[in-house]
């Protein structure tokens, strides 16, 4: 080749690669900024370190809210990462284990059999985003989109979240641009899970036996069995647990149904449905019947205990080589402390106080008389000093050092209301 | 399959790449499967169609060279204009008949016949047809090589919405490709990326403020009407325009040179002018085989204006088989025929008012005009039926309020703050770039003879800016390119 036409080509194949590489890097800084970032702040984590996860947590925003990953290390040297998301079908749910399987091969995989009577696979565009957009584009990540969504521009727009995102350029501003620039950094320090910090008492249903099962399949059932095929041939051991949860008679067919199907594959079976974990007056979040901390910590602990004494699982807490996990929890429990300065309400402050991370003193009005508050004071441990001159409720809360974090004063009127700062 | 769509940015890449790898004899047959494959996307049964048009050309073109008979020309043309009279018309022509004998008061209704349409039968056929008129004149040879016309008939990029090509213009091509050398392959990508801007940028934004004005116009006073009008000429021509621009980059990247559709047209000074630059390869199809064959404008002056009249009546039926697009022609013919009688008087006015005829005040006031006129019968064009026309006008004329349409009254029309503003900065974007090349400044041109490192950053920022403020992606309809339905 002639010196000339070979520098004219070279000049063209320089040429077209600097515009290749200034379109994908527009392109991924757009993808970043532009991005909604529920999902890759939930899950980010756990794609980008190197730890390594004992436990993968699977399932819907029952399983999200409903088992604490660091309070597994903190309590059981358990390495867990909870990759719930919320409104997943289980077919998502399927779908995302074997994505997070290519990425940390777990030892054990526990999914929530909460959706089992359904027979669809979609779920809401919004939170399949929230699901799937941690997962760069693979062809795994392919089929499970085509596998789940039916149509064409939902699985497009799964595949290429830009194509939605795109349109978020009005509400740019300058922290979006540094999250394109530097990537998403507000990343989860509960390891996926969420803390959902309310109170609200709910009756408590009549639960069916475990026996009562649903007696025709669903299009769930069958990713629950994918589930569980999958775990056993790939060396992972399949856990299928039942979340306390409020559910209709319909519904709890199926998930006894889905536990016994799980039985006969050979997957472990955790049913904390049946169990009487939950105290209905102070453990949920709200009428979805969603954990609060209070509620998760007994689930988280009920998990614990399994997952060592029946699955055998290592305490790695005496272990120099999983010291990380300290660093992590050291982040998690700053977290919780600046939440529980951010709160409002009494039943807000007890819920979250349950964490171990807090003591709290409260004193009371005699007639003071909020069912749900002076129980949730006695399921701490708190005795409330009674004070005639003083508002209705005072709340002092400290952390583990005896800083005080929370001092705040409460009148009843229709409903206890915060009075002054203390 | 789109051109904006996931599959033809999957699909297009790769018949690029084969054609550039694979032996140049080979090209022909690989755009051909291509074509067809792409064509296939929105009907396995039309490519049916489409081959059964393909060899009675072929055939006829090929008996005609033999013995130039009429009544082969003519079953040509049955057999080409044939199909797409029974696809588009005649459904509309039965529903005329039926109205006009329910009006006399005539026997019971025919039944309808609703086929469906197949896409881009308008543009095929009229090329096919094309072809065959100019085999019968003698103006060239007829293709010998059954898959060089089946490509000329079907050349993927052109077959749903033109440019109308020429068998001149595009067999030569065909019988001896020639691959894209670098900088035609930079110049085809620019354009294609230019039709992007337009359709994305303008065009769809454009869109969603017409639609919800025209799509509720009885619940906005007339000023809104006129605003969504002007705003519709700019999504008609983004659109429209945007496809030309999109097909004729994409044949260049393949090296095919495809024949010019658009050329600044509302920069025209009149009507005539601006028919010579909007949709040219149908005005000039028009020209030579409706217009010239009636007499053009070698004859009486009534029978010049009557030619006139028809080209634009055909021209608007063309269309569509709706008589809201009657109408729209009719008002272009009926335009061009009072431009004509008002000459002498309007040249006789302005040599008395001494207007000198080359300042830019003089040739913007014209502009100015010629747009209006054209925008006034675009509102023909897009109104649903000739009834929703008429209702919007009556509601301009007595309800126009120009006052209702200040501040934020702008922004109660589909579009929020940024949106309307960014189709504005885009207008302007557009609007200059025309302007240059109307003053026949060559913008593809220009950039190419620039530095190459500003060359890839000013295209990757151009790139960058149709995928952030383009209207696309999941939500919106990104299959509605205007003249698809034509």
């Amino acid at each position: 080749m002639h010196p000339a036409s070979f520098i004219s080509s070279f000049k063209r194949v320089i040429s077209v690669l600097v515009l290749l590489v200034l379109v994908i890097s527009g392109v991924l800084f757009l993808s970043r900024a532009l991005a909604i970032t529920d999902g890759p702040e939930k899950n980010g984590a756990f794609l980008r370190d190197d730890r390594q996860y004992d436990v993968l947590l699977f399932g819907s925003s029952h399983m999200v809210n409903g088992i604490y990953p660091m309070e597994l290390w903190k309590n059981y040297g358990i390495t867990a990462y909870d990759l719930g998301g919320h409104g997943a079908s289980l077919a998502a749910s399927y779908w995302e284990m074997r994505l997070a399987v290519e990425k940390h091969k777990p030892k054990v995989a526990v999914l929530d059999v909460l959706f089992a009577g359904s027979d669809y696979t979609e779920m809401e565009m919004g939170l399949a985003h929230e699901l799937f957009d941690p997962y760069p584009l693979s062809r795994l990540k392919i089929q499970a989109v085509r596998d789940i969504f039916a149509n064409e521009g939902d699985r497009m727009e799964l595949l290429f979240p830009l194509d939605v995102y795109h349109n978020r350029w009005k509400e740019l501003d300058t922290e979006m641009v540094e999250r394109g620039l530097e990537g998403f950094r507000n990343l989860s320090t509960e390891k996926g899970a969420q803390t959902r910090v309310e109170v609200y008492p709910l009756e408590q249903a009549p639960l069916l036996d475990p026996s009562d099962c649903l007696e025709k399949t669903s299009v769930a059932l069958g990713y629950v069995e994918r589930f569980v095929t999958y775990c056993l041939e790939n060396d992972i051991t399949p856990v299928l647990t039942y979340l306390p949860c409020q559910i209709s008679e319909e519904w709890q067919r199926a998930c006894n149904a889905a536990l016994r199907l799980g039985e006969q594959l050979g997957a472990e079976i955790l049913n904390m449905q049946n169990m009487n974990l939950i105290d209905y007056a102070i453990d949920w979040y709200d009428d979805g019947s969603h954990l609060n901390p209070s509620g998760a910590l007994r689930t988280t602990a009920c998990m614990g205990s399994f997952l060592q004494n029946q699955l055998g699982l290592v305490d790695y807490r005496q272990d120099a080589a999983y010291s990380v996990w300290y660093d992590d929890y050291a982040a998690y429990v700053a977290c919780q402390m600046e939440r529980m300065k951010e709160l409002s309400t009494a039943g807000q402050l007890l819920s979250l106080s349950a964490l171990d991370l807090f003591t709290v003193e409260a004193t009371i009005s005699p007639d003071f008389s909020d069912q749900t508050v002076l129980h949730q004071l006695q399921s701490l441990g708190v005795t409330p000093a009674i004070r005639k001159d003083g508002p209705d409720l005072e709340l002092i809360i400290r952390d583990t050092q005896g800083n005080e974090l929370v001092h705040k004063c409460f009148e009843t009127e229709t409903t206890l209301t915060e009075t002054v700062e203390a | 399959m789109v051109f904006n769509s996931y599959g033809f940015l999957l699909f297009f890449p790769s018949v690029l790449l084969l054609t550039r790898v694979c032996p140049l004899k080979w090209r022909n047959g690989l755009l051909l499967l291509a074509s067809y494959l792409f064509y296939a996307s929105w009907g396995k049964r039309w490519c049916v169609l489409l081959l059964g048009i393909t060899i009675l050309v072929y055939v006829l073109g090929l008996l005609l060279e033999r013995k130039r008979r009429k009544y082969l020309f003519l079953l040509g043309l049955l057999g080409t204009l044939g199909a797409l009279l029974a696809f588009k018309y005649l459904d509309f022509g039965l529903y005329s008949l039926n109205a006009l004998l329910a009006k006399l008061g005539l026997g019971a209704p025919l039944p309808r016949v609703s086929l469906l349409q197949p896409a881009g039968i308008s543009f095929f056929t009229f090329q096919a047809a094309g072809y065959l008129i100019d085999v019968y004149k003698g103006k060239y040879k007829p293709e010998k090589n059954f898959l060089r016309l089946a490509l000329f008939v079907s050349f993927f990029p052109q077959i749903l919405s033109g440019p109308i090509g020429r068998g001149d213009q595009l067999l030569p091509q065909y019988e001896k490709p020639q691959k894209a050398d670098f900088s035609q392959l930079r110049r085809g990508f620019l354009i294609l990326t230019w039709g992007f801007f337009l359709k994305l940028c303008i065009a769809d934004r454009a869109a969603i403020l017409v639609n919800t004005v025209y799509g509720s116009y009885e619940s906005y006073s007339g000023i809104f009407l006129v605003f969504a009008t002007l705003v519709y000429a700019l999504q008609i021509y983004g659109d429209f325009a945007g496809y030309s621009y999109m097909a004729i980059g994409a044949a260049e990247m393949l090296g095919i040179h495809l024949p010019k559709n658009f050329d600044t047209p509302y920069f025209a000074q009149s009507i005539q002018e601006f028919w010579r630059r909007w949709h040219i390869s149908l005005s000039t199809w028009f020209r030579d085989y409706v217009y010239f064959p009636l007499g053009g404008s070698r004859c009486a002056v009534w029978k010049k204006y009557r030619n006139v009249l028809i080209v634009f009546l055909v021209s608007g039926l063309w269309h569509g088989a709706m008589w809201n697009f009657v109408v729209w022609g009719a008002i272009h013919g009926l335009y061009q025929i009072f431009g004509g009688i008002t000459k002498p008087l309007r040249e006789k006015m302005l040599n008395a008012l001494r207007v000198d005829r080359e300042t830019a005040s003089y040739r913007l006031f014209r502009m100015a005009l010629t747009f209006l006129l054209v925008d006034f019968v675009w509102l023909f064009f897009r109104a649903d039926g000739l009834g929703a026309a008429i209702a919007m006008l009556r509601v301009i004329f007595t309800n126009l309020t120009p006052t209702a349409l200040v501040g934020e009254a702008f922004y109660t029309m589909g579009l929020d703050r940024q949106e309307f503003w960014a189709l504005l900065l885009c207008t302007g974007g557009m609007t200059l770039i025309d302007a240059l090349r109307y003053r026949g400044h060559g913008i593809t041109e220009w950039f190419g003879r620039q530095n190459w490192l500003f060359r890839e950053l000013a295209l990757a920022a151009f790139m960058l800016i149709i995928i952030t403020f383009g209207t696309w992606g999941n939500g919106f309809d990104a299959s509605s390119f205007i003249y698809f339905k034509f």
